[in-house]
C-alpha cells in the first residue's frame, strides 16, 4: 500500500503548484502511470481523498492515463510497445529488453481555479 | 479555470533523497545493498549467515526494515554487528529519507558493507530508490514460480536474484529454470545464485557474488 506515500507526494506537488500560481482550488488533477509500476488507481485515489481533505484539493477529481511499457531490442534493434506479460521482443524473440519508458508515476496537469482575490 | 502543465514525478522527492544517500556512500566507500523478498522468505536468516561469515575480514551493519517490532535487529545484532531497526509504522516499504535518518545513528565511516532488509513485500520496496549500489531480491522456493510474471517491476529493478530454501525443492513443483527465464525476460543482467541459508547449501555462491560487487565498489 505504497499509495498513501504517493497521494502525500501528490498533495505535496499540487499544493507547490497552487503556490506557485498564487493560489486557487484544484479541481481535477490528470497523472501519467507507466504499466512497468505498481500502482493501483483505485487504492490512489481513496488515499487522495484522506490526505486533500481541509485542502485546495479537497474534491478534486482525478484521471489516469495509463502508458505502455516501451522498450529496444539489443538484439535485433526492435523498439516499440510489449506486454508487460510477455516481456519478449516481437520481431526477433529475445529476452532481456531495454525499457525505455512505462515506469511512469507523474503528475502531468491540473485544471486550477484561482481565487477571486488573488 | 485553467489547466496547469506540472509533468513532475511523484517519487522525485525520494530520487533527490536516494541520490544524497548515494554520495554518502560513495564518499564512505560503502558497500550497499537493499535486500528486499516477500514476508517469510528467509531475508534475515540469510543475513544471519551472511554476517556470520564476513565479520572476521569486514566491517558490517544491517538496518532492519519492519512495520513494528525490533526483532529482526535483535536477531542480527546478537551475531556481533550494529543493527539499527526502523518501524515504519505501517508504510509497507522504507524510503530514501528514512534511509538518511537512519545514517545519523549509523556511522559509515569504515565501514565495507550495509545491508538494507527491506520490509517484506514484493510490491511498493520495488518502486522506492534508496540510494544503494544493488537491489537483491529474495525469492524462496516456497511461494512459487509465478512471482517473476506476478511482480514484475522487482525482479527487473534487482541485480540479483537469490533462490532461497533450495533444500524444499524436492517437496514442491517449483520450476527454477522456468523461474530463471521469466526473472530474466525482465533483466537480461540478473545473477541467479541458489542457496538455502538454512542449510548452508550454496551459500558460498552468494558469499562470492557479494565480495565480487564488495570490490567493484572499492576499485572505484
Amino acid at each position: 500500500m505504497h499509495e498513501l506515500a504517493l497521494a502525500q507526494n501528490l498533495m505535496a506537488v499540487i499544493q507547490k503548484t497552487v503556490n506557485d500560481h498564487g493560489g486557487g482550488k484544484v479541481s481535477s488533477a490528470t497523472l501519467k502511470i507507466g504499466a512497468l509500476t505498481h500502482v493501483e488507481p483505485e487504492t490512489l485515489g481513496f488515499a487522495f481523498s484522506v490526505v486533500t481533505r481541509d485542502t485546495c484539493a479537497e474534491g478534486c477529481q482525478l484521471y489516469f492515463e495509463r502508458l505502455p511499457l516501451v522498450v529496444r531490442c539489443s538484439g535485433c534493434n526492435f523498439g516499440g510497445e510489449v506486454d508487460v506479460q510477455s516481456m519478449m521482443c516481437p520481431r526477433c524473440g529475445a529476452a532481456g529488453l531495454q525499457v525505455v519508458s512505462g515506469r511512469e508515476i507523474e503528475l502531468s496537469t491540473i485544471d486550477l481555479e484561482e481565487s477571486a482575490h488573488a | 479555470m485553467h489547466e496547469v502543465a506540472v509533468k513532475e514525478g511523484l517519487l522525485a522527492h525520494n530520487d533527490e533523497a536516494a541520490h544524497h544517500n548515494r554520495e554518502h556512500f560513495i564518499e564512505h566507500g560503502v558497500y550497499v545493498i537493499n535486500i528486499m523478498s516477500a514476508p517469510g522468505a528467509g531475508k534475515t536468516t540469510l543475513l544471519e549467515r551472511t554476517v556470520d561469515a564476513f565479520k572476521r575480514d569486514y566491517k558490517v551493519a544491517v538496518i532492519e526494515g519492519d512495520l513494528q517490532t525490533n526483532q529482526d535487529a535483535e536477531r542480527i545484532a546478537k551475531h556481533g554487528v550494529p543493527a539499527l531497526q526502523i518501524n515504519t509504522g505501517g508504510a509497507c516499504h522504507l524510503d530514501a529519507r528514512m534511509i538518511h535518518d537512519a545514517l545519523d545513528h549509523l556511522p559509515l565511516a569504515g565501514l565495507d558493507l550495509l545491508v538494507i532488509e527491506n520490509v517484506g513485500n514484493l510490491v511498493c520496496p520495488a518502486e522506492f530508490d534508496l540510494g544503494e549500489h544493488d537491489k537483491v531480491m529474495l525469492l524462496s522456493v516456497t511461494e512459487g514460480h509465478d512471482k517473476p510474471r506476478k511482480y514484475p517491476l522487482m525482479f527487473h529493478v534487482a541485480r540479483a536474484m537469490v533462490l532461497n530454501k533450495v533444500d524444499l525443492l524436492p517437496y514442491t513443483d517449483f520450476d527454477v529454470a522456468k523461474a530463471t527465464r521469466d526473472a530474466k525476460a525482465y533483466n537480461l543482467d540478473l545473477d541467479v545464485i541458489q542457496v538455502s541459508a538454512r542449510t548452508g547449501a550454496g551459500l558460498e555462491n552468494w558469499l562470492t557474488w557479494l565480495k565480487a560487487r564488495m570490490a567493484r565498489v572499492k576499485a572505484r
